[in-house]
């Protein structure tokens, strides 16, 4: 799934951060990444954070005794390994900070004709404008946006609008999403094929990993393995609360295809605090289609849904 | 009648609309200048007081003017919109003016910092937390903020009982609603403990308890408050130097007093 | 009644209720004004230009002018403004829908605050009005923009604006859920709950009547299975028996 991802390698039990050429030809010139991060800022945010999220990963690998010495594994391995065993909570948190910011960073491409530019407080007052570039040429991704989102205009608003109204950390993704359930396709189908039907946008908070099938029924299975004695009321139809839980960890597969990171690290150097919306703009002008062509799982036109 | 009239009137001039603005530190025209020596300089200040406080509360106005909250102090809508599912935006934007500004009351220059220290009465309740002196408290903070992901704000409270907890709220939590403290985080897995915290709070909420915490010292944790001096990874820098600048005597007088 | 022109003529219309009975007792002023009457019209006539006049007046009044018949009735005033705010109204009903604010100490205090630049102001909320306002600005700053235009474009950046102040509080919400948050007041949950209350009580009475309806059906066994009157008894007692349970 993620074979184009460079974290694969695996040596002694280390993970390092994948050589970036444009990334390090940037930081030997001491030029800007043109038209998003400036030269300072992607020092720190690529080499000196990435840096940092690795040598505390492997620190703690080295700690732990989950990994077998002569398996080779990858960091979405590690990730899933991790995710359910608290005592492994940091190193969780290493491990799905690395993988976002690679998933990130690879995505992005330079583009000269941005400005990066500090905004004041008259930013928020202003509308977000409707020009814009950088429109994806490949004709089938153009009509899987349209039929899932209605538009290109549709689906960089909601796109923009979903990353600025994080407030904290957190990362917006664009997802190709299986049409249905995991739980489904378990027991109804022997080949288990997802099939991808529809494109997607889900938001992550503070180092939180995508990966439904993790996720979901996590607190259903927790109040299975603790035995809660929940009042059930025969009668009833069912809370809110299960329904939101259901809809929200509904695990469909889901293949992440592009994510912008909008945590406050990444805008507040080069925009300033009142610039989130203008670093979200840029970031669409610099994000490189071929990249998330590559990761486009094959589209299924079916319109069955369960 | 007259008199009723002037009243209203009164009233009517103190609801008049106006935006929020920024309240005024003491400090606040050495610092704009200066900044405060090795913590911030006067960039650092720019950005982490004067505009982020004003991104904040200019958020603030224009999602409040023409509603019930217009009027109020951040701290009012704090309160009014923490249990509110649709506003909780809203709430955002108050409860960090809120912790912002309650971050930076408690800041002062170097040397006044220096003359001044946890009263005995506040160390002696810290005994209670296996917290023997200043350094340990510092070494237990700043431990538990290294170990938090994002961004956040880290309270030390006097809770009902009057002993003291810390509060590791993340993003905008507030230390005065337990509903609205975020002090766990379901991103990732989701272990027995945070469940049972969880199951615990939906109760509480159940119950329609009333939460009688009340913040003594907050060390923000938020990357606008160290991204300008030490860099996106320079958290635990700027963690060792804040505690120079905490005004102990304004700390210790939060402390509800005998 | 005619528009009473004559305020000096109160104590003469007065007397004449008085006569006529149409007014029981004196009113309180009527001996006052009886003792002191009004010494003059206090109404204002309109300047009459005299032809040979040397009064400056006279330049600025129109050749030929005529007081209108109906110079006391309030004119009907024209704005553009109206047309545009009947216009978005009429479409969007349920941003009437939205609370408002009506405390305001100087009508137009506010507005003269705003600049237009923006369709966000600091001293006002964004509704219906901040889209009329928007429009006029449009309208005057660029020459070129029909009425139609400036309206569509500002009702786009409305549209826009909207829709990001309806994700900020959906993603405030998830996000400080996914941090632990448990927020009491949840508008779907209350509906919800109150759409139960009535579901159990027709679940209740869905399981009498079925009961009901199972042992009757036993009880006429013996008449031909699936025979029509049977079976319409049946079903009009059921219908009459939910009736009044619901009473």
């Amino acid at each position: 799934m993620f074979k184009n991802t460079k974290i694969l390698s695996r040596r002694l039990s280390t993970f390092s951060l994948p050589v970036n050429k444009s990334l390090e030809g940037i930081k030997a010139t001491g030029e800007n990444f043109q038209g998003l991060f400036s030269n300072k800022t992607i020092n720190q945010l690529w080499f000196e954070r990435g840096e940092n999220l690795s040598s505390n990963l492997n620190n703690l690998l080295s700690q732990t005794s989950i990994l077998k010495n002569d398996k080779e594994y990858s960091l979405q391995t590690i990730i899933s390994l991790s995710m359910n065993t608290p005592e492994l909570y940091q190193l969780h948190k290493y491990a799905s900070n690395l993988f976002n910011l690679n998933f990130f960073i690879e995505s992005l491409k330079q583009n000269d004709a941005n400005k990066i530019e500090k905004k004041n407080v008259d930013a928020l007052l202003e509308t977000p404008k409707n020009s814009f570039g950088n429109i994806p040429t490949d004709h089938d991704f153009l009509d899987w946006i349209n039929y899932s989102f209605g538009s290109i205009e549709e689906f960089r608003n909601l796109l923009i609008n979903s990353g600025r109204a994080i407030n904290g950390d957190g990362i917006v993704w664009v997802v190709a999403e299986s049409s249905m359930s995991e739980n489904y396709l378990d027991k109804n189908l022997p080949q288990k094929v997802p099939r991808f039907t529809n494109l997607a946008i889900v938001n992550t908070y503070n180092g939180g990993v995508l990966n439904d099938a993790e996720r979901s029924g996590q607190i259903s299975r927790m109040k299975k393995l603790l035995k809660e004695e929940t009042e059930e009321d025969e009668l009833e139809l069912g809370s809110v609360e299960e329904a939101e839980y259901n809809v929200a960890y509904h695990n469909k597969s889901l293949i992440p295809i592009l994510s912008i990171d909008v945590s406050p690290r990444n805008y507040l150097l080069d925009y300033g605090v009142f610039g989130k919306q203008k670093y979200l703009e840029n970031v669409w002008e610099c994000i490189d289609w071929d990249v998330v062509l590559r990761r486009l799982p094959e589209r299924t036109t079916q319109l069955i849904t369960m | 009648m007259f008199k009723s009239i002037t009243r209203n009137s009164q009233r009517i001039r103190i609801n008049s609309r106006s935006i929020h603005t920024i309240p005024k530190l003491e400090l606040h025209d050495q610092w704009k200048t200066n900044g405060l020596s090795n913590l911030f300089s006067s960039q650092g200040y720019t950005e982490s007081w004067i505009n982020f406080q004003n991104y904040l509360l200019t958020n603030l106005t224009l999602l409040t003017n023409g509603t019930g909250n217009e009027t109020k102090h951040p701290f009012q809508i704090l309160l009014n919109t923490a249990k509110q599912s649709t506003k909780q935006h809203i709430f955002h934007f108050a409860s960090m003016a809120f912790n912002n500004h309650f971050f930076y009351q408690q800041l002062t220059n170097q040397e006044i910092a220096k003359e001044t220290k946890p009263s005995r009465f506040l160390m002696e309740k810290l005994i209670h937390q296996d917290i023997d002196s200043l350094e340990s408290l510092k070494l237990k903070m700043n431990n538990i903020i290294m170990n938090s992901n994002g961004q956040g704000v880290l309270f030390l409270v006097e809770s009902k009982d009057k002993s003291l907890q810390f509060l590791n709220c993340s993003n905008d939590g507030t230390p005065f609603y337990y509903g609205k403290n975020q002090i766990l985080d379901l991103n990732g897995g989701i272990d027995e403990h945070t469940f049972k915290q969880l199951e615990n709070l939906k109760q509480r909420v159940k119950n329609g308890d009333s939460d009688f915490n009340l913040p003594i010292l907050a060390i923000s944790y938020w990357d606008i408050m160290y991204i300008h001096d030490f860099g996106i990874n320079g958290k635990s820098e700027y963690l060792n130097k804040v505690w120079d600048y905490i005004n102990w005597d304004i700390v210790n007088k939060r402390l509800f007093q005998v | 009644m005619k528009i009473q022109t004559q305020a000096v003529n109160i104590l003469e219309t007065a007397s004449n209720a008085l006569k006529s009975g149409l007014l029981k007792e004196k009113p309180v002023w009527y001996d006052i004004i009886l003792k002191y009457p009004p010494k003059h019209n206090l109404i204002k006539k309109p300047h009459q230009p005299k032809t040979n006049s040397s009064d400056p007046r006279n330049d600025e009044i129109v050749k030929n002018f005529k007081i209108p018949k109906d110079i006391h009735k309030i004119p009907k005033l024209k704005f553009i403004e109206d047309t545009i705010r009947d216009t978005f109204y009429k479409h969007h009903p349920w941003e009437l829908a939205r609370p408002k604010n009506l405390i305001e100490i100087n009508g137009d205090e506010i507005l003269k605050k705003c600049n237009w630049k923006n369709m966000l102001q600091l001293y006002k909320p964004l509704d219906g009005e901040s889209v009329v306002q928007r429009t006029m600005y449009l309208i005057k700053n660029n020459k070129n923009l029909s009425i139609f235009d400036a309206y569509d474009l500002s009702r786009m950046e409305f549209y826009k604006l909207r829709m990001f102040e309806e994700m900020q509080s959906h993603i405030s919400k998830e996000e400080s859920i996914m941090n632990g948050a448990i927020i009491e007041l949840n508008y779907l949950k209350q509906q919800m709950e109150k759409e139960n209350e009535y579901l159990k009580q027709w679940i209740i009475q869905g399981m009498k009547q079925t009961k009901i309806l199972e042992a009757s059906s036993n009880k006429s066994s013996q008449v031909p299975v699936g025979s029509i009157i049977e079976n319409d008894i049946n079903q009009t007692s059921l219908f009459e028996d939910l009736v009044n349970l619901d009473k």
